[in-house]
């Protein structure tokens, strides 16, 4: 099923103000309603090595797994849905490949990254994520953050250690405690959720939100939710402004409309006709 | 739409269409390739000329034999005289008798004359009548007069000055000439001024008509249509081949009526311009040969060809020598003497052979230029590349076509090469404006896949998928990071020993970028390494082999490096090799896991392997080969364990190279003794055979190798097919596929010691299912007769079919065997003492 006409989906990447290379790597597949955003760490040019093999390795395997596979379907051995198979073994795949290159390979040596990946379907939208790339939702005017950061400022936060006001002045915001590369083998936390027509998903780096306050990227969605390249490129631009330490990065998918996993050819026509 | 409405393509062709209709307005490159398309179609069409026209030329043959131009006047009367007698139907005399001949001769010959006029009624005087004689011989501008007065059918030139005139003429044209005036009716012919070359009054007045002589030449200088009319402020004259024409068919200027887009000479219509021109036209020549035959004035004149040939012919008398004549260029030769193209001109109006433009030509042209303009604008931008060049290069082959076909079937001239050429143009624009946004786009996809390739590349390498890894990198332009990740790809390569590969991306290496690192060097021992090494896929020898090459980095297992190839075990190649730190020997056993077992399986078997190999490892005994370390590499898992000296018992086992039964019983005694220390460990050997017990005679000793590990062959799917060779040692339990313990390794050592004693085995038989049947069921053939009673009673003992029978651990199998042979031998000795006694 072809999504290319359900999702409007804008990205924009930077360096930022202040680092000369962008170790975010972004991928979009609009036709199976993927969106990859990673966030690459370790020394000279490794980060972009990992981000951009955590994209490239998922969304690529991705594509073409997707061309034969029914993602809301439920897979009868273990009763877990298609799709968070998938997304769960391609983002292992990807996890073992960043991992034995940083292995076998001395200049790539510890590299790693974080990862939130997005997948639409069946009016659902599935997210995977590692680290503290995250997901926000503007539904009906309200913005929300989906993901929760893998951080160790997150879990102090969960524990009562701090309180999020104390976080937001916190000295090891980039501690992350889960992500793509560093071990042998990873657990991607995995959620699902029905979506509306009408949502916005922005998926961004740590990038924006250290220097972008939520209730501004949600002011800055709702006001110019209407065109999503600019919202895009005003969310850049605002981390920029605040300084624009660490490169940013953004994806922004809406839904325009329905989009049932067809059943038969009368689901199809109705999916068609919407 | 994104970017503005100036990168469309609708645009695009606007712009195109817009500039070409500037460009071909200030230009002459439009109108020029019209004309050279029209004398292209021109050339193509297939006109016969008239045979009803004649020329005779006053060429360099006839110059060189009668005299210097210009001639006597009377011989133009007497050719003219020549064809009254051969019947012409009409001359046309292309020669301008402008100024009288001969004038102060006669005017003096007339002073004379009239100074001797005789009175009336006296006779003439001798003075007299010479003058008057010699005024006959000298007036030949009244001969020629008399000549074409007796023809009656003489059409003589005249030129206009072709100018549009600003005001009233200085004077009114001599009646003769207004005489051929015709009848204008709406026509606009092309304007003169005034005369430029007229005809003496006399030969005007003799002449039958006259007609313009004046060409009207295109801007490239080419004569392609003639003026049939010329006008003179209110009135208009037909030129000489109109004349001709009408005079021909007995007309003459009053049967000549001009009107909008027509010409008619009496019945015949030759349909014009409105300025009341016709496109001639010109009959082809075929090679040199003009299509009107040009006869010599001379000829004629020395009566070399007949007049009658002339007869019915309009004749066409005139210079065509170079100096004399007036040359012209035509679509059919580019010098063109007068008389010539008016023969053309005659012909073509005579069979009425025009090409037209006609009136509503503009509209047409006008019409198919905004359809391709149009085209250019709306339909091209939506067709695909393909799609668009088949369209465009239909429409210009109609376009050719429609302007071929018109001119040669139907004489209509179209000027269809400017919404052809603009078609071209527009196309040609479109395309590349198409081509330069998907380069860009192309360019900026090339990048971002580029990237992704060499992502893509990492991972499989990071998967050990080298070959996928080496497709993906190849597609990778150069950069500084894919050199790095080439060059630890052709590492990997080297690792896996596939030194052809890593030649092969090394090689690529150096290709983008010459000295990169040691890249040189790498190439050179990866080259020299795959023309030695035998290596690879499942046709090499189960074991593969490393092929040691004194000139190369020596491979190594682990940390051990390799120093030369022992032989071939059971799994697999034997190394020596050597732990550099210390400096140990060490034997290192390998088993290509890759080429014995499935992918499938391949995780089990190495799990399995190192398993086996730890147990091992946990032995401590004299007499167990000890284990330093277990690994895996190069596709190979492998131990590196104590080197042995001497051989294995498998030596020992044949007749005749038997040890003496002490020795034997010994070291099987000692055998047993490791064993039983396994066994306490709980660890069963499995395959206790000759072959695994290494006996070093130089200093005593005997190690019991290959703990466990060969079960894992046995375990390869690939190898079900040959199963583990001959099943000799094998206790009958471990045939029948149940659990073993040590019990059943002391059975096959004892079938070991059974061998060692005298040279045979306990089981034999034909087939495989005959020795395993008997192993199970029957009992051991019997012992030579040379060993002792008490050792082959122990071995009834000890290949007792049931576990239980027999002895029931290692130590205890040593004690009594160790028994049996000090109860043998104080036999023997008390047998000898016996016989001594007796």
């Amino acid at each position: 099923m072809d999504l290319t006409q359900t999702l409007e989906i804008a990205t924009c990447t930077d360096p930022g103000m202040v680092r000369s290379h962008n170790e975010d790597s972004i991928a979009a597949d609009p036709a199976n309603g993927l969106v990859v955003l990673a966030d690459g760490m370790g020394g000279y040019n490794a980060g972009e090595v990992a981000s951009g093999m955590a994209t490239t390795v998922i969304v690529t395997e991705m594509r073409q797994i997707l061309t034969n596979a029914k993602p809301y379907e439920v897979d009868q051995k273990n009763n877990e849905e298609i799709a968070a198979r998938l997304v769960r073994e391609q983002v292992l795949k990807a996890n073992s490949s960043i991992y034995q290159a940083a292995q076998s390979q001395p200049q790539y040596a510890g590299m790693g990254t974080t990862l939130v990946v997005g997948l639409f379907y069946d009016n659902r939208m599935l997210v995977a994520h590692l680290g503290d790339s995250r997901m926000y939702l503007l539904r009906e005017n309200k913005f929300k953050q989906v993901t929760r950061d893998h951080s160790l400022l997150q879990e102090q936060i969960d524990s009562g250690i701090i309180t999020p006001e104390q976080a937001k002045k916190a000295a090891h915001k980039n501690l992350v405690t889960k992500a793509l590369g560093i071990d042998p083998t990873v657990e991607p936390e995995i959620h699902e959720y029905p979506t509306k027509p009408g949502d916005i998903y922005l998926l961004c780096s740590d990038g924006l939100c250290d220097m972008v306050d939520d209730e501004d990227i949600g002011m800055t969605l709702q006001t110019l939710g209407g065109n999503l390249k600019l919202a895009a490129q005003q969310l850049v631009q605002m981390a920029n402004d605040n300084g624009g330490r660490d490169n940013v990065s953004v994806i922004l998918v809406r839904v325009l409309r329905e989009y049932p996993g067809a059943k038969g050819v009368i689901g199809k026509m109705f999916a068609w006709l919407k | 739409m994104q970017g503005g409405f100036w990168k469309a393509d609708w645009f695009l062709g606007v712009v195109v269409v817009a500039a070409f209709a500037l460009f071909s307005s200030m230009s002459e490159l439009v109108p020029s390739l019209e004309r050279k398309a029209y004398d292209a179609a021109l050339l193509s069409a297939s006109h016969t000329p008239s045979d009803k026209v004649a020329i005779i030329a006053i060429d360099k043959q006839s110059i060189d034999n009668i005299g210097r131009w210009p001639w006597p006047r009377d011989l133009h009367a007497r050719m003219i005289d020549l064809l009254v007698q051969g019947k012409a139907r009409a001359i046309g005399y292309l020669v301008f008798f402008a100024e009288p001949e001969n004038e102060k001769i006669n005017r003096t010959l007339a002073k004379i004359t009239d100074s001797t006029v005789p009175a009336e009624g006296q006779p003439p005087s001798t003075t007299f009548t010479l003058v008057k004689e010699a005024q006959d011989e000298f007036n030949t501008d009244r001969k020629l007069a008399a000549a074409m007065q007796r023809a009656g059918n003489v059409v003589l030139p005249v030129l206009f000055v072709l100018e549009a005139p600003r005001g009233r003429p200085d004077q009114p044209l001599p009646a003769f000439i207004r005489r051929n005036a015709v009848a204008n009716d709406g026509a606009s012919p092309t304007p003169s001024s005034a005369l430029a070359i007229s005809e003496l009054e006399g030969f005007g007045n003799a002449a039958a008509a006259l007609g313009h002589l004046n060409a009207v030449p295109d801007v490239d200088g080419a004569i392609r249509s003639e003026a049939l009319v010329v006008a003179h402020y209110d009135e208009a004259y037909p030129s000489l081949s109109a004349m001709l024409v009408a005079r021909s068919l007995n007309l003459g200027a009053k049967d000549i009526r001009v009107g909008p887009n027509v010409v008619r000479i009496g019945e015949l219509q030759a349909r014009t311009d409105a300025d009341s021109r016709t496109q001639t036209a010109f009959y082809k020549y075929s090679g040199e040969r003009a299509p009107f035959v040009e006869d010599s004035f001379f000829d004629v004149l020395n009566g070399k060809i007949a007049p009658e040939k002339y007869r019915d012919k309009i004749v066409l008398v005139g210079p065509t020598a170079a100096g004399v004549a007036n040359m012209f260029v035509t679509p059919v030769n580019p010098a063109m003497p007068a008389v010539a193209m008016e023969a053309q001109a005659v012909s073509s109006l005579l069979q009425e052979h025009f090409f037209v433009v006609p009136a509503w030509s503009r509209y047409a042209e006008l019409g198919v230029l905004v359809a391709v303009a149009l085209y250019l604008a709306v339909v091209l931008p939506r067709l695909a590349a393909g799609a668009a060049v088949a369209v465009s290069a239909a429409l210009l082959v109609a376009l050719l076509a429609a302007h071929f076909l018109l001119m040669m079937n139907a004489g209509l001239w179209l000027q269809l090469m400017a919404p052809a050429a603009l078609l071209v143009v527009g196309h040609v624009a479109l395309a590349s404006k198409r081509f330069i946004m998907t380069e860009r786009a192309r360019r900026d996809a090339d990048a971002s896949s580029a990237e992704s390739n060499r992502m893509l590349g990492l991972a499989y390498q990071g998967q050990g998928q080298l070959d996928l890894a080496w497709d993906k990198f190849r597609q990778v332009p150069h950069s500084d990071a894919l050199l790095e990740n080439l060059y630890s790809l052709g590492l990997d390569f080297e690792r896996k020993r596939q030194f052809n590969k890593a030649e092969a991306v090394f090689r690529h290496v150096n290709q983008l970028q010459p000295d990169f690192r040691d890249v040189e060097t790498k190439i050179a021992r990866s080259h020299q390494l795959s023309e030695t090494v035998v290596i690879g896929g499942a046709a090499s020898h189960p074991g593969g082999t490393l092929v040691l090459d004194a000139a190369v980095e020596k491979p190594k297992f682990g940390r051990f490096v390799v120093e030369k190839e022992l032989g071939k075990g059971a799994m697999g190649v034997v190394y020596l090799g050597k732990d550099p730190k210390i400096g140990r020997e060490v034997a290192i056993k390998t088993l290509a896991v890759t080429q014995e077992f499935e992918p499938e399986e391949l995780a089990d078997v190495k799990e399995r392997f190192f398993r086996e190999a730890q147990t091992a490892g946990r032995l401590a005994h004299p007499n167990i080969v000890t284990i330093y370390d277990a690994g895996e590499e190069h596709d190979y898992c492998y131990v590196a364990m104590e080197l042995l000296r001497g051989d294995s018992l498998a030596r020992f086992t044949k007749p005749g190279q038997l040890l003496p039964h002490e020795k034997t019983i010994s070291i099987i005694a000692r055998a047993a003794d490791a064993l039983g220390y396994a066994h306490r460990e709980g660890v069963v050997h499995r395959d206790v055979k000759p072959a695994n017990l290494m006996y070093d005679p130089a200093s005593d000793t005997l190690k019991v190798t290959d703990f466990g590990i060969a079960r894992l062959t046995a375990s390869s799917k690939t190898k079900t097919g040959m199963v583990l060779g001959t099943p000799s040692y094998m206790s009958p339990e471990q045939l029948a596929g149940k659990k073993i313990d040590g019990r059943s390794d002391l059975f096959s050592l004892s079938v070991t010691l059974y061998q060692m004693l005298s040279g045979k085995l306990p089981f034999d038989g034909e087939s495989m299912a005959q020795l395993m049947f008997r192993i199970a069921n029957e009992p051991p053939t019997p012992i030579d007769a040379s060993v002792p009673p008490a050792i082959a009673k122990f071995l009834d003992r000890a290949l007792a079919k049931n576990a239980e029978e027999r002895f029931q651990t290692g130590e205890h199998f040593g004690g009594e065997l160790r028994a049996a042979l000090a109860a043998s031998t104080a036999q023997a000795t008390t047998k000898t003492g016996v016989d001594l006694e007796l």
